[in-house]
């Protein structure tokens, strides 16, 4: 009688440890459930693209390189995943890479590339896909592998890891200075700080807007001072802020003044005029615009900022061919690259 | 031949000068120009001769049409009213070739006072409403403010106000809620 209580009890215990992880265990485990390759050319890039498709939505992944017995391996691995009926190794295009290989571990499933070339940042792209159901496609992490060699469009050496916080000048209810054509400045400056989002975030950056979208920061009814605190707090409250950097187009009442400029706030610290300085630099490299110079002035975003901050007046709204330039899808992507090198370089001076 | 033709050209330009005058239909802006002309032969000054009726010569500063820096005119205004009739001219802008006005349409000086060295501006609400400009724009607007009426001895700071209250901002760059002082970058 005693002896079987025992049993009874450890056969509980038992069965209990057993099942503990499978009480944890909580979500759904995801499947891999296809797996598909094919040579994409974007924007006159030439890259292989792999959708891994996933069974239920989102799921978390990281992304690994720099093994060193492995130097040319990049490895997704995808958590809480098994793996569904795909082929488990695939062959590839040897100028990009020269297989895939998917392998569990533990509960996740890691896919993994032989790369051409070293598994470098600027040699690869990962991003998802939302399940299309038009299409009968599930939702998939979409790596774009990229000949080795080849630098990537939109991709900026020296800025991984750093934390910008972008402020598009204007907006919503303020629509800042217009051009002759009717150009407005909110528009140019978010088209201008969404493309150099997107270029900074490629580039391994933390980036913060202070406006994703046409509206104002703090609201439509607020003061003009409120609005403009709204957006210094954005750099104020987003931890790590590394830079403020405000966008704007400039404007005159006679359409002959023209150029590009950038104005720091003296006085707050050194690497205000640096920061101000290489992104003159650098825009005027990429527009070759007429060089108004760096210039030092009591705006209230800079003021106002405890981090180096600059404001960056691409060109000038109120004349006329400065105008077609700001409307230009080109030069905008342009001048969004050029303020990222911008940025990188003072990152590289500055040592920071 | 060569000092003909120069003779014939300042001849030219006179003429044209004399014309442009006697057509303007202003009455009130032709005022100004020919004073300023008579004000910039006569080097040197003679401040020692105060006319009768109590003229001080002012310097207004106003924008390069390409908005790169500030320039002067001269102007003698009533010596009673200087500090008035200087941003009043700042406002009407000015037909000197190469310069601007960058005051918006329609704003009028509400008041201007000068206290222990500041000089609070107090203008219509058209200077924040019917502002056309951009950073560059506003630099100018208070630049050439600013600077003209530093020009006075007695003031050292300029305040500006809007409908007789502090403003944090002209257009949304600037930080006009503390008072400037004289601005000789842009000159």
């Amino acid at each position: 009688m005693r002896a079987a209580a025992v049993c009874r009890f450890l056969w509980v215990l038992l069965l209990g440890i057993f099942m503990m992880p499978v009480g944890v265990e909580a979500a759904p485990m995801h499947e891999i459930v296809s797996v598909s390759s094919s040579i994409v050319e974007e924007d006159g890039a030439t890259f292989l693209r792999t959708e891994i498709g996933l069974s239920k939505g989102a799921a978390d992944y990281t992304v690994k390189t720099g093994s060193i017995l492995h130097p040319n391996r990049l490895c997704i691995e995808i958590e809480n995943t098994k793996a569904g009926d795909v082929p488990k190794e695939m062959r590839l295009d040897a100028a990009y890479a020269k297989s895939a290989r998917i392998r569990e571990k533990d509960k996740n499933i890691q896919v993994l590339f032989s790369l051409a070339g070293l598994a470098e940042d600027e040699g690869f792209r990962i991003s998802t896909l939302e399940a299309d159901k038009k299409n009968k496609k599930p939702f998939r992490i979409v790596v774009d592998i990229y000949e080795a060699g080849y630098v990537r469009r939109g991709y900026v050496d020296g800025l991984k890891g750093h934390h910008i916080v972008v402020d598009p000048g204007h907006g919503g209810t303020d629509q800042g200075a217009s051009g002759p054509s009717g150009l407005l400045e909110k528009d140019v400056t978010l088209a201008v700080s969404l493309k150099l989002r997107d270029i900074l975030e490629n580039s391994g950056a933390y980036v913060t807007l202070t406006r994703e979208d046409d509206r104002d920061v703090w609201g439509p009814s607020a003061t003009d001072g409120q609005e403009l605190q709204a957006r210094a707090d954005v750099g104020e409250n987003t931890p790590g802020t590394e830079v403020f950097l405000s966008v704007h187009c400039n404007a005159f009442s006679s359409s002959a003044s023209h150029g590009t400029e950038t104005y720091y706030y003296y006085g707050k610290s050194w690497q205000d005029e640096l920061l101000a300085q290489n992104l003159q630099e650098a825009m005027l490299e990429h527009n070759g615009l007429h060089d108004r110079g760096v210039k030092s002035a009591r705006f209230y975003v800079l003021r106002n900022t405890s981090m180096p901050a600059a404001l960056v007046e691409l060109a000038f709204i109120t004349n006329y061919d400065e105008e077609a330039l700001l409307g230009d899808d080109a030069f905008q992507e342009d001048m969004a690259m050029s303020l990222a090198e911008g940025l990188a370089n003072y990152f590289a001076v500055s040592g920071k | 031949m060569r000092n003909f033709v120069k003779c014939l050209l300042v001849c030219m330009m006179a003429a044209l000068m004399l014309l442009t005058v006697g057509c303007d239909k202003e009455q009130e802006k032709s005022k100004e120009q020919p004073q300023q002309k008579q004000e910039q032969q006569k080097k040197p000054e003679q401040p020692q001769q105060k006319p009768a009726d109590e003229k001080v010569t002012v310097k207004l500063y106003y924008p390069t049409e390409d908005a790169e820096k500030l320039k002067f005119v001269e102007l003698k205004v009533p010596a009673k009213d200087k500090y008035k009739a200087s941003v009043e001219a700042l406002i009407a802008g000015t037909k000197q070739s190469g310069l601007t006005g960058i005051f918006p349409k329609g704003v009028k000086l509400r008041s201007v006072k000068v206290k222990d060295g500041l000089a609070t501006v107090d203008f219509t609400k058209e200077l924040t409403t019917r502002f056309v400009g951009g950073s560059t724009g506003e630099e100018m607007l208070v630049g050439s403010l600013v600077n003209t009426l530093t020009e006075f001895p007695e003031v050292t700071s300029v305040l500006i106000l809007v409908e007789g209250k502090e403003i944090d901002t002209i257009s949304g760059h600037l930080d006009t809620s503390v008072p400037f002082k004289r601005m000789g970058e842009l000159l």
